[in-house]
């Protein structure tokens, strides 16, 4: 019987990671996404070196020229030069989805854990949370943008909290099915404590759909992001966030269409790499998932 | 049925009533002077306590509180800070676009989800089923208001077929619904294809086929109805999100519907229209989630079971059990 190569390498003894890398390998889709991703994050650490101009320079000779050698993405209403300002602003971009995934993931899981491991506080925590994702993702947005003000901390922050529910639930789910397990029994005749039981049993066991989830949310919390943006209440201008640029080139549209169709396009690349990613990710962690 | 009907219904206003209740509260954290956010920075100490008499800014949280439930109850939604207009009637303009943008794009988006979605299924690995799975993830992937100035751009502006911006009537509609449709389908489609490649490979689909049954009934009246379910979900979750979320069509279009409304209020920092917006919306999205749990017992008969009469105890339990592990 000719087992895989995936096969014989466990048998050899081979860390978590590194199968589920052998397996991610296969889907060729998720590695191209993965190496553009990887790309853009070093455009954006690099943005200082690779940005032809300077992202804020204005420069009134040249406004509103179209893609050219000089100027491949063309330029704004100032003279400044569209690409340099999509490098810089992938910084935002990386930087907001990034962080509030970090922020709400790890709230998230922290209450769900909470909820699942302790039954008295189930019911508090989880109807609360339910409570505040029973208000539409743009309304919830709306009303935190309000209290906290428009900046990019605080987007940070409301986007976080917008997305705190699905992962408490996800992490509730996850727990509520290893806590009666054996092993977990097993250690806790042996006497340990609740933080051991939770940070070394069970916790690395509910991982793979929490990683999953944190993928592909990522490229819906750019989205939301850039539409707060678009809307007048993320970033602000001058500065090059992609949902910014789309809003300021639409009074442009009819006679600059690169102007806000260019930087979508960059949305959309990296929330399409992201999904992939994330699809490829559930199949090498756990092919029974299904979401 | 009726049983089931009345327990979702007080679950429905306990749940609007604990929303705006956080609402209300989260509000209350707004930075400033509610007092100097309506009369102005210049406003001099007597006007502002003039104003804090006005808009009963005085009294303690919950009574403010209970008051903002007792107008709501008559049908009163406050008073705008800034327009001084009662708040109800903006929104009763309002809200008939919002309607029917929203509802509109979701039967849209259902239509190509359910079309798309089945087809691939179908049609697994096909080159069909990568096409389309492609094109669901764009609408996954690209932010609804640049689809929708990217429809503006080719409709609109180079082709001259429809108009770009404003409301009156209905070719006006025709840009913000496929827009909505379009965002909406993606996540059908997918919710469609993995319902259905569930069902499809089931004992009773084969049995459909082998007592000689045509392939479209088999696929619409055994492998749909049974995979209708979460496709269900997905519509319903769908409806929600844009009846809240149409702030971003509405913006692109210029249309006056609810989303725009509260937008203005936010950027104005007007505390009564936007929770009475919110609350509108909230309220919307309620109806719209216990239409959807009515349904899910005309469905699928073992729901309404569960809350049936005359089934002991134990049964009752087994069967909420098997319905909630599905």
């Amino acid at each position: 019987m000719a087992k895989s190569k995936a096969y014989k390498k466990q048998e050899l003894g081979n860390s978590q990671l590194k199968m589920t890398w052998i397996k991610l390998r296969e889907n060729k889709l998720a590695v191209a996404s993965m190496f553009i991703l990887l790309l853009v994050c070093l455009v954006a650490i690099f943005a200082p070196l690779i940005a032809p101009y300077d992202y804020t320079a204005q420069n009134y000779d040249e406004m509103l020229m179209f893609p050219c050698l000089a100027h491949p993405f063309g330029t704004d209403q100032f003279g400044r030069d569209i690409l340099s300002r999509i490098i810089w602003g992938s910084r935002y971009t990386l930087i907001i989805g990034f962080l509030t995934m970090v922020v709400s993931c790890i709230v998230g899981t922290a209450l769900g854990v909470f909820a699942a491991y302790y039954p008295k506080l189930d019911n508090p925590i989880m109807r609360f949370l339910d409570i505040f994702s029973s208000i539409p993702d743009m309304a919830l947005l709306m009303c935190l943008v309000i209290i906290l003000g428009t900046s990019m901390t605080n987007m940070i922050i409301a986007l976080g909290i917008y997305y705190v529910p699905g992962y408490a639930r996800l992490a509730r789910a996850q727990v509520l099915t290893l806590r009666d397990e054996e092993y977990v029994e097993a250690s806790r005749a042996l006497g340990a404590s609740d933080a051991r039981i939770l940070l070394n049993h069970i916790l690395p066991n509910a991982m793979a759909p929490i990683i999953v989830r944190f993928t592909m949310s990522t490229g819906g919390c750019i989205l939301e992001s850039a539409s707060l943006s678009f809307i007048g209440l993320g970033i602000q201008p001058p500065e090059p966030e992609w949902g910014l640029m789309i809003s300021q080139g639409k009074s442009f549209l009819s006679t600059n269409w690169y102007y806000s169709i260019i930087p979508g396009l960059c949305i959309v690349l990296v929330s399409y790499c992201l999904n992939y990613l994330g699809d490829g990710l559930r199949d090498a962690l756990d092919p029974r998932l299904n979401y | 049925m009726l049983k089931y009907s009345i327990k979702r219904l007080c679950f429905m206003v306990i749940t609007l009533f604990l929303t705006t209740l956080l609402v209300f509260a989260l509000l209350e954290l707004v930075p400033g002077d509610p007092a100097r956010i309506i009369a102005g920075e210049s406003a001099t100490e007597e006007s502002l306590a003039a104003i804090r008499e006005e808009f009963n800014l005085n009294d303690p949280f919950f009574v403010r509180f209970f008051d903002y439930i007792r107008n709501l109850l008559h049908g009163d939604l406050g008073i705008s800070w800034k327009t001084r207009q009662p708040i109800a009637g903006a929104i009763a303009s309002r809200l008939p676009l919002t309607m029917i943008i929203a509802f509109w794009g979701v039967i849209v988006g259902t239509i190509l989800g359910l079309v798309a979605g089945t087809v691939s299924a179908v049609k697994q690995y096909s080159v069909f089923d990568r096409v389309l799975t492609f094109i669901s993830l764009f609408g996954k992937s690209a932010p609804s208001f640049w689809i929708a100035m990217l429809f503006v751009l080719i409709f609109s502006l180079k082709l001259g077929w429809l108009p770009a911006t404003g409301s009156y009537g209905f070719v006006y509609w025709i840009l913000p619904v496929a827009t909505i449709g379009l965002q909406a389908s993606s996540g059908i489609t997918r919710m469609t294809r993995s319902s259905v490649l569930e069902v499809i490979r089931q004992d009773y689909i084969r049995t459909a086929r082998a007592k000689g049954q045509t392939e479209l009934v088999v696929i619409i009246k055994h492998a749909l109805r049974n995979a209708f379910i979460p496709i269900l979900t997905q519509i319903s979750s769908s409806l929600t999100e844009y009846l809240g979320g149409t702030v971003l069509v509405e913006s692109v279009f210029a249309i006056p519907g609810i989303g725009n409304y509260v937008l203005d209020a936010v950027q104005r920092q007007d505390i009564p229209v936007v929770l009475s917006g919110i609350f509108v919306i909230c309220a919307m999205c309620s109806v719209v989630i216990l239409l959807t749990d009515l349904a899910y017992a005309l469905i699928d008969p073992r729901i309404k079971a569960t809350f049936g009469f005359g089934v002991k105890k134990k049964k009752k339990a087994a069967v909420a059990k098997e319905g909630g592990n599905k």
